[in-house]
């Protein structure tokens, strides 16, 4: 590769500039030339149906479950509430007192 | 152009002589509204023709940015599916091309970010860079060279930097017209310049006092 040997600023600015005015009429890999470029984005774009399809349904997948879910969720709630009403706090204070118990230090 | 003395062109000279407009608007596909308003509505085949279309433009951006031809050619690819995913918010307010180099670019500064540390370990080699029609074509083996020592100089700078040289110095846009590409403002678009320039220019000196 072939640059002027060049000490000084000035003219190893003159020197770059030049550089960067003839690298800037040089196409690294020339015209474009990709042959398959159309077939690779078909394949490319099928990928990203599939791909949008599927976040698609887990999405639509996950609202039915979810409504799916509700009276179980609502069960579970309505047997904790029978198995332990009894023993749940009345107020903010006994809630604070009672879930200071389980902390590991003791007040 | 390439400003390295600020007195022979100075910054505020240089973005009120600059365009306002984004850069060189190749010919339009005929009806291209059309095209793109079929491709908005998921039509495959109306973005491959746009894509089509525009790959010779996003070829010649991504070119600056790749190392070998497989990689330029993955680019291409990688920029093109981005332009799909973003399709979306493109409106016809403003020229497709222009929002379609927007894309482009800030898809070829990620790129860079991604593969800067591949980038920093692996030799400088071009062994698919395309041979002069005429091996004695001097002025070809010139403008090569001159390529591969600015790349060997773009490679110290940091994705941020080398993005605005290469629009900057490489393909003369503007500041305005790099601001909006890239998204950054104009006054982070100079002073990162101003920096980047001295960098390379201090990495010239060093590779010419180690010739």
């Amino acid at each position: 590769m072939k640059t002027p040997d060049t000490r000084t600023t000035g003219e190893s600015s003159d020197s770059l500039e030049n550089t960067i005015a003839a690298a800037r009429q040089h196409a690294p890999f020339g015209e474009a030339r990709d042959l398959g470029f159309a077939t690779r984005l078909r394949s490319r774009l099928a990928e990203e149906k599939r791909g949008a399809s599927l976040i698609e349904s887990i999405g639509a997948w996950s609202w039915r479950f979810s409504f799916g879910w509700l009276p179980v969720l609502i069960a579970v709630g309505a047997f904790l509430l029978l198995t332990h009403g009894a023993s749940l706090p009345s107020g903010v204070a006994q809630l604070v007192t009672q879930s200071a118990e389980y902390l590991p230090v003791a007040f | 152009m390439f400003y390295l003395e600020p007195h022979r062109r100075h910054p505020v000279v240089e973005v009120m002589t600059s365009s306002p407009d984004p850069g060189p608007v190749s010919e339009a596909l005929p009806d291209e509204a059309a095209w793109i308003d079929r491709a908005q509505r998921g039509d495959e085949d109306a973005f491959v023709t746009l894509a089509e279309h525009y790959h010779g433009r996003l070829w010649a951006t991504a070119s600056r940015y790749a190392r070998s031809r497989p990689e330029l050619e993955d680019l291409v690819q990688d920029l093109t599916i981005k332009i799909w995913r973003g399709l979306g918010s493109y409106r016809s307010d403003a020229p497709f091309e222009h929002w379609l180099m927007r894309v482009a670019v800030r898809g070829c500064y990620d790129f860079l970010r991604k593969h800067r540390r591949r980038r920093e370990t692996e030799v400088a080699e071009h062994p698919d860079r395309p041979d002069p029609a005429d091996p004695t074509d001097s002025r070809f083996a010139e403008r090569r060279d001159a390529w591969e020592l600015c790349e060997q100089l773009l490679a110290e700078l940091d994705p941020k930097d080398r993005v605005l040289i290469t629009l900057l110095d490489l393909e003369e846009r503007g500041v305005r017209e790099t601001a909006k590409l890239t998204g950054w403002s104009e006054s982070n678009v100079k002073v990162r310049a101003h920096r980047a320039r001295k960098k390379m220019r201090i990495a010239f000196e060093e590779l010419n006092l180690e010739r």
